[in-house]
């Protein structure tokens, strides 16, 4: 070893503080250059079909026409005519009551049904397949198959409550009546999907967790309250969000139901934007109620996440 | 021509003249060739006929396709269409595209079309939503001189029913051609009548009443059906009872609504006591419009106040019983009329082919058409020169109520709104969820905010 270094002196190597900060901005530049050209195929898309149309729906909430005929700005006429409208109101209060039963029920069912497969390995693919078949079914379909079992004089409700001896229902008749055959009927096309997808939230749950709870003496109902429930809950936050989301879209079941009837006691909020875009030529009424539809599940998503998020935080 | 004829054929023994060379006749083939044409169209020009060209010249738009669109009247009208605009597309050159656009879907569908840059070139359009399109600019302006009132076209634009042209068209301008009167007839059942030991048809709403409360006494059967929903429609069926009375939902200057006026509420109130008050028309709900036409054709209705449309159906296929049918009963010493919404073609403003599109609706209005087409689906034609019964004694009948007694819907771009609103409040005091007055005062509050929109 000469003890020679063929080393540059430090000083000599450090660039100055400008032209690191220069040489940072350019390494981050060209970082994220190469991510957001890895986003494109989604961005564009994204933007075209989804941030484009919604802003141009809130723009369109202060117009009159801007479809059939050019846009004329009203400022605050449209929020005005549908905050005055008991349509709507009505609307909203049907749109909520469906809502909160149909995922109740839904859920319920499905975590029922989750566990019994879980549990009753045998002939289970059957059943599994049984339950989602109607979720192929188009709305349409469902529709119909809902009117003939509610029909008055052959449908199978009236048909049972005859064969009891009881008297007949005028099911789609009565307000009451018809937004329950409304939240059935969703209930019976979405159970196939809930249940499959409980099932598989609960086959994740290690087993060991259920022995140990098993050893320390935990009856069924215990460990479903104190070992499933709570580690099923990061999967329940994003079904109930999924849910509100769909659900409070609910409209290809009044369509052929009921169409919001009897006496507007199945209306619901898409049903009723669907009446002033498309019976009513209202365009500016229809965004701005579809924009407060937007409202309305943001909302409620942010609480989700906020209520089902928080006690996770707890539970952890 | 007669000559030529016998020249051009030449006999046999002609043509095998003894002491012709074969050099000679091949001669007078070849002058005789070039002969032929020349004398005939001499001879055509000579005839004076300017249209020596009609051919050519009737096929104007050749290669052009129309779309047209239009809710269907029954499901065999594409096949009806299709068969009756045959001769059009044989003397024009237009080609037809058809689409059908189902009635419960007509708006969505026409609002999406016209908002794009190809839209229906013609379609159908009742006077429900024709001002509301036409007011938007999507529909082309007829009434002027390049259209209805063209030279050409003015002498038949004069064999118009006044008034169908007068209640289509708004604020000056006319947005479609009328085409058709709809109507409703009250259809009824004459074995139950008769079982019921009822002789005379109901002429007003409190005959109607008695009438069917006497024949709802058998079991399962119900004296009366009219649609009752909003998904049926109500508001059409039961618009007649409010004109009977010398009413409307709007008032004459389409300024202010009057859903609390007397005819009004006595109408609304007529229709809610057959079902809850004489208990002779099924709930709300229990049946849809075609179940209650349904329950007529199984005996189970004495009377149903339904579209003419049906006489062809119900006549096809033969109903097990003896019916007849009448105009809808009138208000109890009032009027009897007839409410109908009218029928029209209408142009779409940027249609592409404009020219060949006004020449469709002239043909769709004309008797070649008009004719054929309102016999076959029973409505009241427009034109004095129409005549859809054919010498068909039940149509003949239906066209004179309607044209002796028809009141129309008053023109606006809200009147779909209204009329829907109108349909609401029937329903709403129908299933008895509010008292009549109540559902109308709601009526009256909805329609004053829309009309102030």
């Amino acid at each position: 070893m000469s003890g020679v270094t063929t080393e540059r002196p430090w000083e000599e190597l450090t660039l100055s503080e400008a032209e690191y900060r220069r040489a940072g901005t350019r390494y981050r530049n060209r970082r994220s250059l190469r991510a957001y050209l890895f986003i494109v195929p989604y961005l564009l898309p994204f933007l075209a079909f989804l941030v484009v149309p919604t802003v141009w729906s809130i723009w369109l909430s202060f117009n009159q026409g801007g479809i059939l005929d050019t846009a004329k700005y009203v400022g605050l006429d449209n929020w005005r005519a549908i905050s005055s409208d008991t349509e709507l109101t009505g609307a909203i209060k049907n749109t909520a009551l469906y809502v909160v039963e149909a995922i109740l029920l839904v859920f319920t069912l499905a975590l029922f049904l989750a566990l019994l497969l879980n549990r009753y390995r045998k002939g289970s693919n059957f059943f599994k397949l049984a339950l989602y078949v109607p979720l192929l079914a188009p709305a349409v379909l469902v529709g119909l198959i809902w009117q003939f079992l509610t029909n008055y004089d052959f449908g199978l409700v009236n048909l049972l409550l005859n064969a009891l001896g009881l008297d007949r229902l005028n099911i789609l008749g009565s307000g009451t009546l018809a937004l329950l055959t409304i939240v059935l009927a969703e209930v019976w096309r979405g159970l196939g999907f809930w249940t499959l997808y409980f099932l598989a939230s609960l086959q994740n749950i290690p087993e060991e967790l259920q022995d140990a709870a098993r050893v320390d003496g935990a009856r069924g109902l215990q460990r479903f309250r104190r070992v499933t429930l709570p580690l099923l809950r990061p999967m329940l936050l994003f079904a109930v969000v999924i849910a509100i989301i769909a659900n409070f879209q609910v409209f290809d079941t009044v369509y052929v139901l009921t169409q919001g009837g009897p006496h507007e006691s199945t209306s619901t909020l898409v049903w009723f934007i669907w009446k002033k875009m498309f019976q009513f030529q209202e365009t500016g009424q229809a965004y701005a109620a579809a924009v407060l539809l937007l409202g309305i599940i943001l909302v409620l998503t942010a609480i989700s996440f906020w209520l089902l998020g928080a006690r996770q935080k707890r539970v952890t | 021509m007669g000559d030529l004829g016998d020249r051009t054929n030449p006999s046999p023994a002609e043509g095998n003249e003894p002491g012709e060379s074969r050099r000679d006749f091949l001669k007078k083939a070849v002058a005789l060739g070039l002969a032929a044409p020349a004398a005939g169209a001499l001879a055509s020009s000579a005839g004076a006929r300017p249209n020596i060209f009609v051919s050519e010249r009737a096929r104007p738009f050749e290669g052009v396709t129309l779309q047209f669109a239009k809710a269907p009247f029954g499901t065999d009208e594409k096949e009806v269409i299709a068969k009756l605009l045959k001769p059009f597309t044989a003397k024009t050159g237009i080609k037809i595209q058809h689409t059908i656009v189902p009635w419960n879907t007509e708006g969505a569908a026409y609002a999406t079309n016209y908002a794009g840059p190809n839209p229906f070139d013609v379609s159908y359009q009742t006077s429900t939503d024709l001002t509301s399109l036409g007011t938007k600019g999507v529909l082309e302006v007829l009434n002027n001189k390049q259209w209805l009132y063209s030279p050409q076209y003015a002498a038949t634009a004069a064999k118009f029913i006044p008034n169908t042209i007068k209640k289509s068209t708004y604020q000056g301008k006319l947005y479609g051609l009328p085409c058709i009167i709809g109507g409703t007839v009250m259809f009824y059942n004459k074995d139950l009548l008769a079982k019921a030991g009822i002789t005379k048809v109901p002429t007003n709403s409190t005959e109607l009443a008695a009438a069917a409360r006497k024949v709802a006494d058998a079991p399962d059967v119900w004296g009366f059906s009219v649609p009752m929903t909003d998904k049926d429609f109500t508001w059409y069926f039961h618009y007649v009872n409010i004109h009977n009375r010398g009413g409307d939902i709007i008032s004459k200057d389409g300024k202010r609504a009057t859903f609390l006026t007397a005819p009004v509420i006595e109408a609304t109130q007529a229709s809610v006591d057959l079902i809850l008050k004489d208990k002779v028309q099924p709930p709300v709900g229990q049946y849809d419009r075609e179940a209650g036409v349904a329950l007529f054709k199984g005996g189970r209705i004495a009377f149903l106040q339904d579209e003419p449309l049906r006489l062809a159906v119900f006549r096809k296929e033969g109903l097990p019983f003896k019916w007849d049918f009448v105009n809808p009963v009138g208000a109890p010493g009032g009027k009897r009329t007839i409410f109908s919404t009218t029928g029209h073609w209408v142009m779409a403003a940027k249609s592409k082919n404009q020219d060949a599109a006004w020449e469709l609706v002239k043909f769709l209005s004309s008797p070649a058409f008009a004719n054929e087409f309102g016999a076959h689906y029973g409505w009241a034609p427009v034109r004095k020169d129409v005549n859809t019964s054919k010498g068909d004694a039940q149509v003949q009948r239906i066209n004179k109520y309607v044209l002796s007694g028809w009141d129309g819907l008053p023109t606006g771009p809200k009147m779909a709104q209204l009329a829907s609103i109108y349909g609401q409040a029937i329903e709403a005091a129908a299933t008895g969820n509010k008292s009549v007055k109540a559902a109308l005062t709601k009526a009256q509050a909805d329609a004053t905010r829309i009309l102030k929109s």
